[in-house]
């Protein structure tokens, strides 16, 4: 049974990936990105930090298992793949920027979704191979 | 390939406990205690030390490099 602590960091994981998720779908659909998504994708980000707060005012207890050492590793891990996730994606965008249609302007604001939503997707997915929470 | 080879799963068994049970006297989760069972993750000096104490065995018994 996962500590509340850890449910709280994995639901709000889930849910920025989700939106970023719902995004792409719309990209698809033929909305462009605009800096009113990335903002609602920061919104999110910063409210699933300021409920892992709460929750750890609240039950103290859950800390210390929520950020052992094997979940502090696999966030350290979560972000160098940001890191690597947002460069190699800048590179991609940028590249396509130059022989296609689309605007440096967008490029920039889906580079800003990849730096948010990689470590949360690393995340997620260390959770459940059993490497976090 | 296995950089250590642990023998906590016997230990914790003789000494009666379940994974949940040891995380909480170490204070970690019960997804570190398996993964350190299983050699997935490799635990640091501190838990490795914590789990000898907890378990009343030395860190050799528990952990031991492979052949």
């Amino acid at each position: 049974m996962m500590n509340l602590l850890a449910i709280t960091r994995l639901t709000g994981n889930i849910l920025l990936i989700a939106a970023v998720l719902l995004l792409t779908i719309m990209m698809f659909w033929g909305t462009a990105i605009a800096p009113f998504h990335v903002i609602v994708i920061g919104a999110l980000a910063l409210l699933g930090g300021v409920a892992q707060f709460m929750v750890s005012v609240m039950r103290p207890r859950d800390i210390k298992p929520a950020w052992d050492e094997q979940s502090v590793a696999s966030h350290r891990g979560s972000y160098q793949f940001g890191y690597w996730s947002a460069l190699i994606g800048f590179w991609a965008l940028f590249l396509y920027s130059r022989v296609s249609n689309t605007e440096v302007d967008s490029s920039f604001l889906w580079v800003g979704v990849i730096l948010m939503g990689a470590p949360s997707l690393w995340m997620i997915i260390a959770t459940f191979l059993g490497r976090a929470g | 390939m296995t950089l250590l080879r642990a023998n906590l799963k016997e230990h914790r068994k003789r000494a009666g406990l379940t994974q949940a049970e040891l995380a909480e006297k170490v204070e970690v989760s019960r997804k570190t205690i398996n993964t350190v069972e299983n050699g997935i993750f490799v635990p640091s000096t501190v838990l490795s030390l914590k789990l000898a104490r907890c378990l009343g065995v030395a860190v050799e018994d528990l952990f031991q490099l492979p052949d």
